[in-house]
């Protein structure tokens, strides 16, 4: 008999809880679409794909393993004093596997150019792919990296493969060699889907190719002092202007610094575009830049020069900062304006002179 | 002395209850001695009432306002030497202040210092040597001067040398003289930069040069 009593009461709460249960499902299925409209809304990075990442990373090997020879073009756009100007080259480059890659530089198919051997047994790695290792995981940090496709490059079939921004537009594209895993052709693009550099072969041939009998100057690596974090600490309690980010969500991927002149090479890239910037201790000889555009930066005066790459030089609390820049136009000015511009100031004049002095009266030194 | 006590204050105040007030009244009604008590106080209570409305003269005033304002440089104080006797004390000028008469000594006059310039009173007439006003406290005084001028004086030869280094070291390290001309190698540079981007090392022409060239 209580059980019949209590059962309409039990009944009653149990309804309760089920219209408790239901609007709180109700509420979490709108609040779910509420958030799923905003995500549409602001860009997320889609995941890359890991086979389109597995052709870039064989990329690198391909071209170590592979015999070939031919002729690639860079061209870059640039903007210089408000007209977009291209600049290109012609590069014959033949590699053989296990010896090294030839590379001759010409402006014209006429001009004879001036090259360059890289062995393989060098430490570069890049294997003129446009990218390391190191900003291969940059790349799949920063990008979505998808394969767009199949194409073809002077005739052989290729995969293609996109790096597409948090929006889902187009920041770079690689076409890779079905048959040997090539870099073919690659291009960097800006926001708008512009060009800003392609790099391609116009004709190659796969197989061993002719010997050279030009005298070339060797490049073995970069320079092999690599500086560690421990360092890069003591460069920067030194004075040293090392920043671990620079803008357009580029970081410090490499630092090295030269056996001779105490030159300091920082690298910076998002994956796509690559920075290095040049810093050593001194004031500028300017008189070699007379007919760079001189662009003035907070009171100090830029020399820039856009052509093949992007260049800036000026020097600031004394030191020197040389950009070179495959970048976007506006990435490679905002990374240059957020380096010193500075002169020395009251504060650092005065313990430089503090400096000095002592060095004058301490008889050790 | 009444024989009240305290209950002839409380009538005056009329603070006494009913009950008790008959009985004081009964009280002063036999007695002469605390009726007149009684009407002592009441008198004197009437007066401390009359004085309630009564303003300050402008004297009063002027040498209240007097004090507020800025005085003299504070006197020196001195530093015992050792084997120099204790040096004496001084007097505080409420302890030897002079009786105040009317116009004495000018309105904005501050008595502690007055006491000490005129010599009848403070340190010299504390000392009571009978050499006079001013024989106690100069020594003192030249003593006190002596050592702030030294401190002052090495405080400001510290300060000169510290700005002279200062300024030497500013005027030498406007000189950039002993900074290296730096002319950056860029074709060494562009080198560096493609073997560590995987990019072709262009070395065809120094960018320099390029530009210079260039129409």
């Amino acid at each position: 008999m209580k059980t019949q009593h209590l059962a309409p009461y039990v009944g009653h709460r149990y309804r309760h809880g089920a219209w408790l249960a239901g609007g709180l499902a109700t509420a979490l299925v709108l609040l779910l679409s509420v958030t799923t409209s905003d995500a549409g809304a602001a860009p997320v990075l889609r995941r890359s794909d890991a086979e389109a990442l597995r052709l870039l990373r064989n990329a690198g090997g391909a071209v170590l393993a592979t015999p070939y020879e031919g002729t690639q073009f860079i061209s870059t756009w640039s903007d210089v004093e408000g007209d977009t100007r291209a600049t290109t080259s012609l590069i014959r480059v033949t590699h053989t596997p296990g010896q090294g890659t030839y590379i001759e530089v010409r402006r014209t198919t006429a001009d004879p150019g001036r090259g360059t051997y890289e062995p393989d047994s060098g430490k570069a790695r890049g294997g003129l792919t446009g990218f390391t290792l190191k900003m291969l995981d940059l790349m799949a940090r920063n990008y979505a990296v998808v394969r767009a496709g199949e194409d073809s490059v002077c005739g052989r079939p290729a995969h293609v493969v996109e790096a597409r921004r948090p929006d889902g537009s187009p920041a770079g594209r690689f076409w890779i060699d079905h048959a040997t895993g090539l870099m073919l052709h690659r291009e960097l693009l800006d926001g708008q889907g512009r060009a800003i550099s392609i790099t391609g072969f116009y004709d190659i041939r796969i197989g061993q190719p002719k010997p050279q009998v030009h005298e070339v100057q060797t490049v073995a690596a970069p320079w092999g002092h690599e500086l560690a974090s421990a360092d890069l600490g003591f460069l920067r309690s030194d004075g040293w202007t090392v920043p671990e980010s620079l803008p357009g969500h580029l970081q410090l991927y490499d630092a090295r610094q030269a056996d001779r002149g105490g030159v300091v090479h920082l690298g910076y890239s998002d994956g796509l575009s690559a920075v290095s910037v040049f810093v050593q201790r001194g004031a500028l000889d300017s008189h070699r830049f007379s007919r760079w555009r001189k662009i003035d930066t907070r009171g100090r005066t830029v020399y820039e020069h856009n052509a093949l790459q992007r260049w800036a030089v000026w020097d600031s609390d004394d030191y020197v900062y040389t950009v070179l820049a495959d970048a976007p136009q506006g990435t490679a000015d905002a990374v240059i304006a957020a380096l010193p511009h500075g002169g020395t100031g009251f504060w650092g004049r005065l313990g430089r002179g503090l400096k000095r002095l002592g060095s004058w009266l301490n008889p050790f030194e | 002395m009444s024989h009240l006590g305290d209950r002839l204050t409380a009538l005056v105040d009329g603070e006494l209850g009913h009950d008790e007030r008959d009985r004081v009244l009964a009280h002063l009604a036999a007695c002469d001695q605390c009726r007149a008590e009684a009407d002592a106080q009441r008198r004197f209570k009437q007066r401390l009432r009359s004085l309630g409305d009564a303003a300050p003269s402008p004297e009063l005033l002027t040498r209240l306002y007097a004090m507020g304002e800025p005085g003299g440089p504070i006197p020196p104080r001195a530093r015992p030497m050792p084997g120099a006797a204790k040096p004496p004390v001084v007097a505080r000028p409420s302890a030897h202040r002079p009786a105040r008469t009317s116009g004495a000594g000018g309105a904005g006059a501050r008595p502690a210092r007055r006491g000490l310039k005129s010599g009848g009173v403070g340190v010299g007439h504390r000392a009571g040597h009978g050499a006079g006003p001013g024989h106690d406290v100069a020594p003192d005084r030249k003593a006190g001067r002596r050592l702030p001028r030294m401190r002052y004086l090495a405080v400001g030869a510290a300060a000169l040398a510290v700005f002279g280094v200062g300024a030497a070291g500013f005027v030498v390290g406007g000189d950039r003289g002993q900074l290296p001309r730096v002319a950056p190698a860029l074709d060494q540079f562009a080198v560096e930069h493609a073997l560590t981007t995987g990019d072709v090392p262009v070395t065809d022409r120094d960018p320099a040069e390029e530009a210079t060239t260039r129409p």
